[in-house]
């Protein structure tokens, strides 16, 4: 039932975005008739907000729903990778398709930047921690070389 | 210790704090952490795992600066070790081993774990060394031996620590490594024992493990593991160790605070379950092995003289005899203010040769008798002339025993001086000339080797107290030349 839902988060922050519009539908039920729709139509992303009526037209029990939705949107599970630079939309889709396809799908990407890694990614995901940069690569090259580039200084 | 990077490279596992409750701090990730495992702060922080959950694992901060949530945190995957070498000697350290008095860093022979299992018995002996504390009182009726794990008890500012120092100067003097674990105790306090052992010229022999009250309660748990692991390093060398614990139920206050701080279910008094286990496995690592020896001198502080608290039954408990420091005795002047009565030696009298331990029952009942007859006294009876005397006599060995702060007396002549008083040698003599011609004798012997030769052969020959009296009896001379020489 949730699993087009689910499919629409690929970031810790679509995560988050997405249990603060779910809040916000649940509060939308307590007030007047109507407020309900008009939330999901003004203030709700407009993927989720279309999904979101496909399941929600045949529900009788709205607030039931949307807790049950927000716990399997908490249970999502976050992988951390530290970039040295922020991807664009499209990449950060096909890193998320790939974990999608190849990891699990119940998981979400953080991504936090870090300049000084010049290039590939840092990777930690629950508790495991994994250093695929461009920077511990050259670290570990000027270390395994440190003689020969020395020489290059002081032929 | 390496840098966050190298572990994190090494290990490949990470986990963030998530919580923070002062000391105790609980991480989220690290899967595949052990417990008592040592972890690191990527501000350069260190920790130790207390314990395990689905969901978090429990740290023990050893370091007071504020650590935040967020924090990464890694694996070394080593337990606590300690960095030790014979150049720890004349140090003043903390429970990690940084030193505290500035200067170079320590160069580290080997590493040692703080949590080591005692030696089974395979690699232990019977105590049958006397252990020398140069104290007259406790030399003679609460003789300790090397090995022995001895408890001090009594109330705050009853010479507890005056006694303990006393003992250190006497031990370091015959070779004896002295490891001072100092507590949670003031800095000012510090630079007092400090000062006291270099003036003395024997921290050159003594290792200080040393935590300040302000220190967050991690490291001030660690002290004496710390302290202990030090020995054990010495003791493998093959030598003697001494170690001072003080004191233990400021540990013990420490210690509880940590577990309620962890969340762990208060027990008496509010003490975690396991509190006697965090001190017996301590004391048993202490002993006379065939390697070496580690004595152990715990100290225990009492409130208003009540030696049946929790932490201090259970010290006496774990130990082989106590010497108990008695606050009306402190107030009447006594110094040191020790009860013989209520001090206990379990494996000291084996120590004592034949005629020590003669003089020693004999010295015994003696006092107990003294202590009766001084309780008939206040009836207001009328006393005979024998018991005038005995009282007398009491009065002169009571008085001999008053042993002022740093002044030692050496046990044969101990034995020479009380011999001679059973003898009925100074009964004529006012009790403080008797004082002072007894010092001299001490003065004498500590500072002429030939007559200190003559003393130990005249002493070491006699078989018993009876046989050394009768001795002294029709030789007063070498008793008499010691202050007649001194005093004209």
């Amino acid at each position: 039932m949730y699993s087009e839902i689910l499919y629409l988060i690929k970031t810790g922050q679509d995560q988050d975005e997405f249990c603060q519009q779910l809040e916000n539908l649940r509060e939308a039920l307590y007030k007047k008739e109507g407020e309900f729709e008009k939330v999901l139509e003004t203030v709700v992303r407009k993927d989720l907000a279309r999904e979101i009526k496909k399941v929600v037209s045949g529900q009788q029990d709205k607030i039931s729903f949307l807790k049950d939705l927000e716990r399997e949107i908490k249970k999502l599970r976050k992988l951390s990778l530290i970039l040295s630079y922020y991807p664009s939309e499209v990449g950060i889709d096909r890193i998320s398709e790939w974990v999608y396809q190849n990891i699990s799908k119940d998981i979400v990407i953080d991504i936090s930047i870090d300049k000084s890694l010049l290039g590939g990614a840092v990777i930690e995901f629950e508790g495991k921690y994994i250093d695929l940069s461009l920077k511990k690569k050259l670290d570990e090259y000027f270390l395994l070389n440190k003689q020969k580039i020395l020489r290059l200084e002081n032929p | 210790m390496k840098d966050f990077e190298y572990y994190i490279d090494q290990v490949g596992e990470i986990g963030v704090v998530a919580e923070i409750h002062h000391s105790i701090v609980y991480v989220s990730g690290l899967p595949k952490i052990k417990p008592h495992e040592v972890v690191l702060f990527e501000t350069g922080e260190i920790g130790q795992v207390l314990s395990i959950d689905q969901k978090y694992v429990e740290i023990l901060l050893f370091s007071d600066t504020n650590v935040r949530v967020g924090t990464r945190v890694c694996r070394t995957d080593s337990a606590l070790n300690i960095g030790v070498s014979e150049t720890l000697l004349g140090k003043v350290i903390d429970p990690l081993g940084r030193s505290l008095m500035g200067g170079a860093a320590t160069r580290v022979k080997e590493l040692h774990p703080i949590e080591a299992r005692p030696l089974g018995i395979t690699d232990r002996k019977n105590v049958d060394s006397f252990f020398e504390t140069g104290v007259s009182l406790v030399d003679i009726l609460i003789p300790l031996g090397k090995g022995q794990r001895e408890l001090v008890i009594g109330d705050r500012k009853t010479g507890k620590t005056q006694l303990l120092f006393q003992i250190a100067l006497n031990q370091t003097k015959t070779g004896v490594i002295c490891v001072y674990a100092a507590i949670a105790k003031r800095r000012i306090e510090l630079r007092q024992y400090i000062d006291f052992f270099s003036k003395k010229g024997i921290l050159k022999n003594m290792v200080v493990v040393n935590s300040y009250s302000s220190d967050p309660g991690g490291l001030i748990f660690l002290t004496p593991y710390t302290a202990m692991t030090i020995a054990e390093f010495f003791r493998n060398m093959g030598k003697d160790v001494l170690v001072i614990f003080d004191d233990m139920t400021t540990h013990a206050k420490f210690y509880r605070e940590i577990s309620l701080l962890a969340k762990r279910f208060p027990g008496r008094s509010a003490y975690p379950g396991d509190i006697f286990y965090i001190h017996a496995r301590l004391m048993e690592r202490g002993g006379n092995f065939k390697k070496g020896s580690i004595t152990c001198l715990p100290v225990a502080e009492t409130v208003m003289g009540e030696i049946s608290g929790y932490i201090q039954t259970n010290l006496m408990s774990m130990t082989d005899g106590h010497i108990y420091f008695d606050t009306n005795l402190f107030n009447q002047g006594k110094r040191p203010a020790i009860n013989p009565f209520l001090s206990v030696t379990r494996v000291g009298m084996q120590t004592q040769s034949v005629l020590v331990r003669d003089l020693s029952r004999q010295l015994s009942s003696f006092m107990i008798n003294i202590q009766r007859l001084k309780q008939f006294m206040h009836f207001g009876a009328e006393l005979t002339e024998s018991v005038r005397q005995t009282l007398a006599l009491g009065e002169r060995v009571e008085n001999f025993f008053q042993q002022a702060y740093g002044e030692t007396n050496p046990l044969l002549v101990t034995v020479l001086i009380i011999a001679s008083l059973w003898a009925g040698h100074w009964k004529d003599e006012q009790s403080e000339v008797m004082k002072k011609q007894a010092r001299a004798v001490v003065e004498k012997y500590l500072t002429d080797n030939t007559y200190k030769k003559e003393v130990d052969d005249f002493v070491q020959k006699r078989a018993n107290l009876k046989e050394l009296v009768s001795e002294i009896g029709s030789n007063t001379q070498l008793v008499t030349k010691a202050y007649r020489q001194t005093h004209g």
